[in-house]
């Protein structure tokens, strides 16, 4: 899926874009564009300041003796100020490849996925922290709001023939958050599953068969340990921070909705990072 | 001076009866997915580790939480950056591995790990120096000099790292493009990347003339002569990656 398909109508006025000043000439430079893409990785960076320490903060980790209300203060005008200036650079690095864009799905889940991500960090992560960790019930009905768009979004990344791969990264990144918050049970239980895994891919992926000799097979194999494993670190995910815990240092609600968030900007950032390199086709 | 090495670490292990292609390496940077992974991984590392960091410099420069102690990022935050650090110096490392001659000559390679150094440096500086203090600035909210220039150093170097990394996608200051005896060609150790080029160009030369000695043949290997030993990472500089 992308926007090429579902908004034909659009490709004249890309091709006008393109033909704008000041973009044929930023294309034809050597040295702009390239410092455009520092400055948006530069960005990308602040952007995880600015989202993960709110994020960890719901979940109960991180500065937990602050409260929650200063940490998404201070980090406000700095996730503002990313923001822009992602949009910004963003902004040229499409008109400078208006069709390469323009047919890229993980471009299409990037803007997708930027739906849930902002309503949570500027609506939700917002509320809650202003109100000191209390989450009103507009809150969690916004929060559900996100959660379904984002899940919609990973299904249609998950889906996507050249982005796909993608989703890993969403994938470790969960993996990541179990192994660093979850239970001592549960980092043995899918630590041994991953070790699973890994051996099964080994043995079926290189033994037994190879993509050289079984190219399709192999891809088969790839996309549905892929999906199983997201499954498995995603029942992990929820099992271990919607159970009660005695020991657990936020509400469950926060706990969730500060994983999301997290999550949802990395869908982001992975997205955009497949527009480069999964190519531009479907 | 590891050129020679590299090309080895490059070439031979993992190939198969001897087939620079099969290597460990080569097959790594020939990976349908597998190393856009890993690059990806690293570029999205950067935002726990590179934007944690921030947060706590900031707190150092007096500039952001000035109300929260010091300590407080110190030991709540720092282990997350350490995690980041982690996961982005594996994932560099297997990188330089699946092209280590390539980023062994580029400027940006090298540049990035002069700033590395530089921030290493300024973290056991801090460490070992200002950090004894702590007690005596903790709550202030604006940190001393010596803290504030501690952070200033960990902030631009890492912005630089960061930076050159970004730019080693791109072929600027290629050993090829640079002239001999310019600081880019000397600083990038050219002369052996070129020599293992020439003597690269030589040996298909030889090889190409003893299979078939037409013209033809000949004028295609003097052309080679001037062919890139080593392909460029990623994409040309029109490339729209984040």
């Amino acid at each position: 899926m992308n926007f090429a398909t579902l908004l034909p109508e659009l490709k004249p006025a890309l091709d006008a874009l393109a033909a704008t000043w000041p973009f044929p000439l930023i294309k034809e430079s050597a040295w702009v564009m390239p410092m455009v893409l520092c400055l948006h990785v530069l960005s990308l960076a602040v952007l995880g300041g600015a989202t993960i320490l709110p994020g960890l903060r719901l979940m109960g980790a991180g500065m937990s003796s602050v409260s929650p209300a200063t940490i998404e203060k201070t980090v406000r005008p700095w996730l503002w100020g990313a923001l822009i200036v992602l949009t910004l650079t963003g902004f040229i690095m499409i008109a400078v490849n208006t069709m390469k864009i323009y047919r890229s799905p993980a471009f299409f889940v990037k803007v997708l996925a930027l739906i849930p991500a902002l309503i949570l960090s500027l609506g939700v992560v917002r509320s809650i922290a202003s109100r000191d960790g209390v989450l009103t019930q507009n809150a969690r009905i916004l929060a559900s709001i996100a959660a379904a768009i984002w899940a919609a979004t990973i299904l249609i990344f998950a889906t996507s023939y050249y982005a796909a791969p993608g989703t890993l990264h969403i994938t470790i990144a969960g993996w990541l958050i179990v192994m660093a918050f979850g239970s001592n049970r549960m980092r043995i239980a899918l630590g041994a599953i991953t070790g699973v895994i890994i051996v099964w891919m080994f043995v079926m992926t290189m033994l037994l068969y190879t993509p050289l000799n079984d190219y399709d097979l192999v891809m088969e194999i790839d996309r549905y340990t892929a999906r199983l494993t997201a499954f498995i670190v995603a029942f992990c995910l929820v099992y271990e921070f919607t159970r009660p815990r005695h020991d657990a240092a936020a509400p469950m609600g926060n706990r969730l909705i500060g994983i999301l968030t997290i999550l949802a900007w990395i869908t982001v950032a992975a997205a955009g990072r497949w527009i480069g390199l999964g190519g531009s086709g479907g | 001076m590891f050129h020679d090495l590299l090309q080895w670490l490059q070439d031979v292990p993992g190939a198969v009866d001897g087939d620079p292609s099969t290597s460990w390496s080569q097959t790594l940077a020939g990976s349908l997915h597998l190393w856009a992974l890993i690059e990806g991984t690293h570029v999205l590392s950067l935002m726990l580790f590179a934007g944690t960091i921030l947060m706590v410099d900031l707190r150092m420069l007096g500039v952001a939480f000035r109300n929260v102690p010091y300590s407080t990022l110190n030991n709540k935050i720092l282990p997350y950056t350490i995690a980041g650090f982690a996961l982005v110096m594996i994932t560099g490392f297997v990188l330089f591995f699946s092209n280590p001659v390539h980023y062994y000559h580029s400027v940006w390679f090298r540049a990035k790990v002069v700033f590395i150094i530089l921030a290493s440096a300024n973290i056991f500086w801090f460490h070992f120096r200002t950090h004894k203090t702590i007690a005596e600035w903790d709550e202030r909210p604006s940190p001393p000099a010596l803290v504030k220039l501690s952070a200033g150093v960990s902030l631009a170097s890492w912005i630089f790292v960061i930076i050159f990394g970004r730019l080693m996608a791109f072929v600027f200051f290629e050993c090829e493009s640079m002239p001999p005896g310019s600081f880019g060609y000397v600083f990038a150790e050219c002369e052996s990347e070129m020599r293992a080029a020439e003597a690269a160009a030589e040996e298909y030369s030889d090889e190409t003339v003893e299979e078939d000695t037409g013209e033809e043949v000949i004028e295609e290997s003097v052309e080679g002569e001037e062919t890139p030993a080593e392909e460029p990472a990623e994409a040309p500089a029109t490339e729209p990656q984040e």
